[in-house]
């Protein structure tokens, strides 16, 4: 631990992340409207072919509530010949993923300068603020994750992967071995580490972005090198960070759905509850990775320039990042 | 409650001593064919060599002076058999991975007199080698007979469509001897009817007995199931180990051995899985007692890979439901042994298979309990033992009488036997309950939605590159979970009843009728639906508007007359007129349109008026204004299928009266009009019974009055979280 500066426990990072979050309510509402909203297109089809198709349909005998329950039959007799339907969900939710996905950038860009900036400012002017202005730097990492997304894809589904497949299996395919539990195996192993990559490049494609943010360059590449520099050096630290936040969003999860069958509020409540804490875990985690970047960051520099002995800035301004005094006075002004 | 068991007991005795009509199951097949065969596999190898010694009686009326053989093991013999082209027509491209071969090696009278043969050239491929014909010095006449010495090798390919050994030394051995095709009387006068080896249809072969003695490696020892059952099993001095089976009244000859399945034998007693229920049903309508009906006991054997330890119960529990419904239903199933093998795993071409007295399932790991995996599959296969093994219809032309009778069984008994199936989805090959609302859309790499989506993006030729596409992402069972949250998104009771299942039939393509011979269909996806769901779906019709009871006598009267034999499917035709007489359907024409016809069977409410009758309309202002209103009614219902059948139509009143009207759906509309009804229409109901299986789409056969906006709303709240969930996970993408 460097002598000038304290390095906090990723937890820390990442409760301050939630209190960043949550200490911007307007944001939130915002984007839990605008969870709402991009999935209004997809359920309002939904809503009109269910209504031609079932609405006077009488099932003598059967449960037909299509919340819970429903007779396979009925599903596929509605859903199959309804040609409008599945056309007009594909056609929406092919621009909305992307139009979902590009838009995170911005998310993401305003929660870190929500993070980094402080609470000078309204929050929604600094949140989509900080989110246009980086916009753009992110875009190019937005490309440059696709290549890196392609190249992973490609290492363990494509050519290197089957290789090592093939070490195991015969041609690489399971069907190819006397016992279902080889393949069985392999398979397993190779989608968890697909998935283990993709989180990764995630996590330092959110890295890369808060290099940018608080170094203030808009270097997509210099980012992306300093995230894996910071990725190589912190990995666990990181990873409690970001493994904590996932852990949290899925008890959030299993909390709604608990209080939706246990109490019994309805269904719909879901399409509140589900939204909000997972907005707030996922804020929680890109302000707590930056505050973490920014940690890493300025203990880098202080190696490199010594610092006096009282620091002539706060590494924490903005009055949201700790509650709590300093441990060691000297350290802060 | 015991008044009336002694009622039931009283009936039985009155039916037993008085009225019962005696059991007319056959007790053995006409025997026209007698195989003796000695077999013995090299070590090291799947090739097999073999002496048969086969015996022919000509039970017909014609005379023929040429044997027919089938060799299918020569389908797998090289690119140019009629299967293989066949399979390159409908874009199977498959091949195995080593080929397979049977060749003659010796063919002569039992007096040693050799006898000329030489294959069948086939249009479609002149060097086919799977049909081979001998020519006889003499003809045999009706009632004659003739014996034949035949040395062949076979060396079997490694599993592929249907047959074939694995890796671990499992050995599924089917269509691996030469087998006598059917002489038998045709349109022309009488022939053999012995076809190639199609892609698209099985098999057909006359009854008789085997006798098969088999020299294996000695780890084979104790780890043999076969059609025969064992008699002998010695260790010869060299190490190996030879059985000697015998089978009788069967018209093919499997065997399987792998010597690293666990084998377990149990013993099936019906008294252990009765359905007093169903008894007393099938007693009352075959006017039997109910001893008479039900099965024997059967030596139930399986041969179980040892990673699906899991489903030991499973499959047991399946093949004894079989067992008992099959020989309630039908006849007692008359052989000792029933077998039941799941294959290995880099076998699994050779499962989901029948032979007589064997057959072969097939499972992944991880089944969720209310999947029937593999229970459906282990009925189904049974079933064929009736249907196939036992009623020996011809599977070149007319594989609806097994397929689709089986089918429409196996589905009955799913649905008695055990709780409706959960539709579900896979996590790293495990399943669980649920079903979502909507499918995420995927594309095809060249369309450019598949780089909105993140899936795939392709690049164009240029002057200085290829054209090429590459995955953006895979889309594994993980990564799906996480981007649907199945817990929260998915509707997680999503029943699946397998006859109604079969509606899906209905989306696919109907284009040729079901009296085309199985072989000539123009894409598995019909054979599929002409075999299986199509013929299920029309008996399932037929039996509902038959009535329980008479389509009991019916089935039990086609299986009975039709055991050991190969019947036609005007045979069944007669006995669907003879059942179904006074039903108020016209058999024939129902026939003609099911059978021989392409038509379609569907039916929809049109239009539903309730027309208030004001006299004064200051009486609408009251509280009860509308108590004694008056309703001018009118139904309209419309046959937008070119099927014609009778048809039921329930209308409901608002004070609770309803009424029954039946349709001969003939016209193309039918209308019930009443111009001064004390009640509106609340309800109408086409089919209320959902008797017509064939009914293409059943939800728009009825109307309510008030529409259930309930559903709607649920399913889109459904529909909303699931897209709130896949956009939240690609808003944190790239």
């Amino acid at each position: 631990m460097s002598q000038g500066l304290q390095e906090r426990g990723a937890l820390a990072h990442l409760s301050n992340g939630f209190r960043v979050a949550l200490s911007r309510p307007r944001v939130v509402i915002c984007l839990l409207a605008l969870s709402l909203f991009s999935a209004l297109p997809v359920a309002v089809p939904v809503y009109h072919s269910a209504s031609a198709a079932l609405g006077r349909f009488s099932l003598l005998g059967n449960s037909l509530d299509l919340l819970v329950s429903a007779p396979r039959w009925v599903l596929d007799a509605w859903s199959h010949p309804d040609e409008l339907l599945k056309s007009s969900t594909q056609a929406l939710m092919a621009p909305l993923l992307l139009m979902t996905s590009l838009f995170g950038l911005l998310v993401t860009a305003g929660w870190m300068v929500c993070a980094l900036e402080g609470k000078g400012r309204h929050a929604l002017s600094t949140f989509f603020e900080g989110g246009g202005h980086w916009f753009f730097p992110f875009l190019r990492t937005w490309i440059f994750g696709l290549g890196l997304y392609a190249l992973h894809t490609w290492v363990i589904w494509g050519t290197p992967g089957d290789w090592v497949v093939e070490q195991f299996l015969p041609d690489g395919e399971s069907t190819r071995v006397d016992s279902e539990n080889t393949g069985r195996w392999i398979t397993n192993i190779r989608e968890i580490i697909f998935l283990v990559a993709l989180l990764k490049i995630e996590i330092i494609l959110d890295l890369a972005r808060a290099c940018m943010v608080v170094r203030e360059s808009r270097s997509a590449l210099g980012g992306f090198l300093r995230a894996i520099g910071i990725w190589i050096r912190c990995f666990p630290r990181i990873f409690r960070l970001v493994g904590v936040g996932y852990a949290l969003e899925a008890l959030w999860i299993a909390g709604s759905l608990s209080v939706v069958s246990w109490q019994s509020w309805p269904m719909v409540s879901l399409i509140f509850l589900l939204p909000f804490g997972r907005i707030v875990c996922r804020s929680a985690r890109l302000c707590g990775l930056a505050t973490f970047v920014r940690e890493q960051i300025r203990q880098k520099n202080q190696k490199h320039t010594p610092l006096p002995d009282v620091l002539s800035e706060a590494p924490f301004v903005d009055g949201t990042a700790w509650g709590e005094p300093a441990e060691d006075p000297k350290t802060l002004p | 409650m015991q008044f009336r068991r002694h009622v039931w007991i009283l009936l039985m005795v009155l039916w037993g001593s008085g009225f019962s009509m005696a059991a007319q199951l056959p007790t053995q097949s006409a025997k026209t064919v007698h195989y003796d065969m000695t077999v013995a596999m090299q070590a090291g190898s799947f090739m097999l060599t073999g002496q048969e010694q086969v015996t022919w009686r000509n039970q017909t009326e014609g005379t023929t002076s040429e044997l027919f053989w089938h060799v299918y093991n020569n389908a797998w013999a090289g690119r140019d058999s009629v299967w293989m082209v066949e399979a390159r027509g409908f874009e199977d491209d498959k091949l195995p991975r080593a080929w397979g071969e049977t060749q003659i090696t010796h063919l002569a009278l039992a007096d040693g007199t050799k006898l000329p043969w030489s294959w069948v050239p086939q249009e479609k491929a002149p060097n086919d080698r799977t049909v081979m014909k001998v020519t006889l010095p003499k003809p045999i006449g009706p009632g004659g007979e003739v014996t034949v010495q035949l040395n062949f090798t076979a060396l079997l390919p490694p599993a592929y469509r249907r047959s074939g050994w694995g890796e671990s030394g499992y050995i599924h051995a089917v269509q691996w001897y030469p087998k006598l095709g059917v002489f038998e009387k045709t349109a022309d006068g009488f022939s053999w009817n012995c076809p190639p080896y199609h892609y698209l249809s099985e098999f057909y072969a006359d009854y008789g007995d085997y006798t098969l003695s088999l020299t294996l490696p000695g780890n084979y020892a104790g780890h043999l199931a076969a059609t025969g059952t064992l008699e002998t099993e010695t260790v010869n001095a060299d190490g190996t180990v030879t059985v000697t089976m015998h089978a009788e009244d069967v018209h093919d000859y499997a065997w399987t051995a792998d010597p690293k399945a666990l084998f377990e034998t149990r013993r099936f007693d019906a008294a252990d899985w009765r359905d007093e229920v169903e008894e007393r049903k099938v007693a009352i309508a075959l006017n039997r007692t109910v001893e008479e009906i039900r099965p024997r006991d059967v030596e139930m054997i399986l041969l179980l890979q040892p990673e699906h330890e899991e489903y030991r119960e499973r499959y047991f529990e399946a093949v004894a439901k079989s067992l008992y419904y099959f020989g309630l239903w039908y006849g007692e199933y008359p052989y000792e042994t029933i077998t039941c093998v799941d294959p290995a795993n880099d076998a699994r071409a050779t499962g989901g298979m029948e032979y007589p007295r064997l057959f072969t399932g097939g499972v992944h790991r991880g089944n969720h309990e209310r999947t029937l995996s593999p229970e459906g599959i282990t009925v189904h296969e049974f079933g064929h033992q009736f249907w196939y093994g036992l009623v020996g219809n011809d599977e070149f032309n007319h594989a609806w009488l097994d397929e689709g009778f089986n089918t429409f069984s196996t589905n009955r008994i799913l649905a008695k036997a055990w709780p409706l199936e959960l539709q579900t989805y896979s996590v790293l090959g495990h399943q669980y309950p649920g079903r979502a609302p909507l499918s995420l859309p995927s594309f095809g790499e060249s369309d450019a939605r598949a780089w909105l989506t993140l899936q795939s993006a392709s690049f164009p030729e240029t002057p200085w590159t290829e054209a090429t596409d590459f995955a953006l992402t895979k889309r594994t069972s993980v990564e799906g979970w996480l981007q649907e949250i199945p817990v929260a998104s998915y509707l997680p009771e999503v029943t699946r009843n397998r006859t109604l299942a079969l509606l899906n039939a209905h989306h696919g393509d109907w284009g040729q009728p079901l009296s085309t011979p199985t072989w000539n269909m123009v894409s598995n996806q019909l054979r599929r639906t002409n075999a299986y769901n199509r013929p299920a779906l029309t008996l399932e019709t037929m039996s509902r508007l038959m009535g329980e009871n008479r389509w009991i006598r019916l089935m039990r009267e086609w299986h009975e007359t039709q055991r050991y034999q190969h019947p036609k499917p005007e045979e069944f035709r007669g006995l669907l007129l003879k059942h179904g007489e006074g039903v108020g359907v016209d058999w024939n024409a129902f026939w003609q349109q099911a059978y021989h016809g392409n038509q379609r069977m569907d039916f929809k409410v049109e239009r539903v008026t309730n027309r208030l009758l004001v006299e004064d309309p200051r009486a609408l202002e009251k509280e009860d204004g509308l108590a004694d209103a008056t309703w001018r009614v009118r139904v309209e219902v419309r046959r937008t299928g070119d099927f014609q059948v009778p048809v039921e139509i329930d209308i409901l009143f608002a004070d609770g009266l309803s009424q029954r009207h039946t349709w001969n759906g003939v016209g193309p509309v039918w209308v019930h009009e009443v111009p001064a009804s004390t009640a509106k229409v609340m309800r109408v109901l086409v089919d209320p019974e959902q008797k017509l299986m064939l009914e293409r789409n059943a939800l728009d056969n009825t109307w309510i009055m008030d529409p259930r906006e309930s559903r709607s709303w649920n399913l889109s709240v459904r529909a909303m979280i699931w897209a709130q969930q896949v956009l939240h996970y690609y808003g944190g993408r790239g």
